[in-house]
Parts: structure tokens; sequence; C-alpha cells
């Protein structure tokens, strides 16, 4: 075996060396990027969207997609979300989701099955409690 | 080629851990940049003791060795939980920065040690004529003998690696968030991984397998045969723990044996190297 200096470097090599930098580099970017973003959300970031819009009435019943999102700067291990229903100012029904293993700005979708008309009714999301991993 | 066949064989298996999916969904970025700079420290050691390269570095270059292990190790890692859907899609950046950083240490070692692992050449090996595997090393020319020494070979690598991963049933949980439409790019990654680790990694013998005229030992055609074994050990390794039998859909058992098939059939295609 030879004992080679840097002045033996092909240009492959550079350029495999070059373009390692650049791989890594973004990786490192992409972390630096995320902190500050978690740093700059607040404590318990928890979004609860409905898209009426795509509701599907099976018989009696509606269902109604939506969304939970994590705003927050941490991940989530399990959340407990109350989703109330409301006609005019009235408490029609309220029902308790729970959601788990929620990642930094992580998504989960589901089905939120109502006797209600969600066109003529209000739909609103509330968090109960949270824990974290 | 070499380095990234060789961090497959290493790294798939904790990529099929959906536990390390959810450890890496749940790591702070600070958690993440940690086990990154942990891995570098890690394959540099690897790459200073074992050597990436031919020939000796000197100073600075098993740094630079170093790194390139890791960025091959990320590429790698991005090729295969993209063909999973785990990337895009809307997923956040976090969760992919989590999930590279936890599987990137085996990965990463597996592409430092590539020349280790599985031997560039066998000419400085002291063989022993004596010995079982070098004696039925001689069938691998030997026509349809040989073609079925390398697909028992095929299918023992295969064998080895899904009963390492069946038994802890993470495959119905990888299974469940993969979207249908990215089946076919693992597949196609399978095909790819496959045939680099065989033709193309410059692994021992690589030049007797492209000169070789035997049946089904045209590259294509090996490569093929190597990830139908592979897809075949798969199905049997499932039914014989339980996760698929005859009431199971169609499209379940489709699911598990492609996602078990990708690391079976790099198994299966360093199964065909070790002979």
């Amino acid at each position: 075996m030879t004992a080679r200096g840097w002045q033996g470097k092909s240009a492959a090599e550079w350029v495999t060396l070059a373009l390692s930098v650049l791989v890594v580099g973004a990786l490192v970017g992409v972390a630096l990027v995320e902190e500050s973003r978690r740093q700059e959300g607040d404590g318990a970031g928890l979004d609860v969207t409905f898209d009426t819009e795509q509701t599907v009435a099976r018989g009696d019943t509606f269902n109604v997609p939506y969304t939970v999102h994590n705003t927050g700067p941490n991940a989530i291990s399990s959340a407990e979300i109350w989703i109330d229903v409301f006609d005019g100012n009235l408490l029609k029904e309220s029902a308790e989701v729970t959601v788990q293993f929620l990642p930094l700005e992580g998504k989960q979708d589901g089905v939120f099955v109502t006797t209600f008309d969600p066109a003529t009714h209000t739909l609103m999301g509330r968090l109960e409690s949270l824990q974290y991993p | 080629m070499r380095g990234l066949a060789s961090g497959f064989l290493i790294g798939v298996p904790v990529v099929f851990t959906v536990d390390s999916w959810w450890l890496g969904d749940q790591i702070s970025p600070v958690d993440a940049l940690t086990l990154l700079a942990f891995s570098y420290v890690l394959t540099l050691a690897a790459v200073y003791w074992a050597g990436f390269r031919h020939g000796l570095r000197r100073g600075w270059e098993y740094f630079g060795d170093a790194l390139e292990a890791i960025a091959l190790a990320i590429l790698a890692l991005v090729a295969v939980f993209w063909s999973l859907g785990q990337f895009g899609d809307g997923q956040p950046p976090s969760i992919a920065l989590g999930r590279i950083a936890v599987a990137v240490a085996p990965v990463s070692l597996g592409v430092a040690i590539a020349n280790h692992l599985l031997a560039r050449d066998t000419s400085h090996i002291d063989l022993d004529l004596g010995d079982t595997s070098n004696v039925r090393a001689g069938w691998r020319n030997d026509g349809w003998r040989g073609t079925a020494f390398e697909l028992a070979a095929s299918a023992a690598g295969a064998l080895f690696l899904c009963v390492t991963i069946v038994p802890v049933d993470d495959l119905s949980s990888i299974a469940t968030e993969v979207p249908a439409r990215n089946f076919p790019f693992v597949i196609l990654l399978s095909l790819l991984v496959t045939y680099s680790v065989v033709f193309a990694a410059g692994f021992a013998g690589e030049a007797n397998r492209h000169a070789a005229t035997g049946p089904l030992q045209s590259p294509f055609a090996e490569t093929i045969t190597a990830y139908i074994i592979a897809l075949l050990v798969s199905l049997a390794v499932l039914w014989f723990f339980g996760r698929v039998d005859a009431q199971t859909a169609v499209f379940a058992i489709y699911t598990k044996a492609v996602l078990l098939a990708f690391p079976a059939s790099i198994a299966a295609a360093a199964g065909k190297l070790a002979v």
C-alpha cells in the first residue's frame, strides 16, 4: 500500500468530497432552521381543522374529515381533544378524540361522525390535555 | 456504488423497524444533530481502522472519507424513505431529519466498512482448497448445477434477513404507512440495489459474473431471479410466522411481500456473492 498526499486526490474525488459537504451541510441546515422554528413556537400548539366541504352523508350521520396539526415546539406522544358541535351558541354534541405520536409539525387525519349536519352547525375542536415523549 | 451497496446491507434492518421511525418522529432537531455528530465520530473510527478507500490516507483525508460515508448514507436513506412515501407529500422536514438521524449510523458504518464486509477481490486470501465451500465453488461454472447452487445461496441470504425482520411484525405498521402508489418504486429500488450489489459495486467475482454464460446468468436474469427468490422466501417466512394466511386480503399479502422483499433481495444478492 502507498501513502498518498492531498496532491494525489483526483478531480472525481474532489467532486465527491464537495458533494458530500453539500449533502451533510444541507441536513445540518435543515436541522438549524427547524430548531429555530421550534424555539419560536408557543407552548402547546395544536390546531384542529374541519373540512366540512368534504362531508359525506351516510343515512342519519355525517362523516366530517378533520386534521389535527401539531404547531407546537415539541413532538406529542398523546393528546386528548374534544370536538364540540354547536347550533348557534347551544352545545348539541361533544365527543373526545385521542391522537397519538404526533411529531413536530405532524398531522393526523381522521373522520368525525355526527348526527348534526355541519352545513347548519358549527364544529370546534378544543384541547383537553397533552403528553410529551 | 460499493459503499452504497454495503450501507444498504447493514442498515436496511434498522430502516425496517418502525420504532426507529417513531423515534425519529419524536426527537428534536438538536437531538438529530447530536446523533449525526455521533454517527460521524463512529464512521471516522471505522474509516480510520478499516479503510474506506484503497491505500493509506493522511491526516484530514480520513475526515473527508468519513464525511463521504455519511453523505452516502444520507442519500441512501433519502432514496429508501422516498420510495416508501415517507418524504415529501406534505411531510414536515423535521420528520425526514429525525428518521435519517436515527438510521444514519448503521448505514454509514456499512458504507465505511464496504471493503471488508464483502471482499473487493479474493486474491489476497490464502484459500484452503479442502474447505467445503471452496470445493463447492467449483460448481459455479457447472451449467445448471452452478445455477442451482447460486439460487440456493440467494434463498439462504434472503432467509437469513427475513427471519430477523418478520418475527417483530413491524411490517404491518410500515405497510399501513406506505401509500399504495409507492409500491412500484419499492420494487424498482429493490431491483436497482440488487443489480448494484452483484454487478456494479465491484465486489469479488464481478468480472466473472459479467462473463458467465450459464442459464439465468445474464445480469438482467440474475437480478430478476434474485428478486423473485427474495419474494418467494418473503412469502414463505411471512406464512411461517403467521403474518399472512389464507384469510389475509390479497393486497395485504402483496404489500407485506413487496416491503419484505426489498431487504431480502439485497441479502439474496449478498448470498450470491458469498459463494
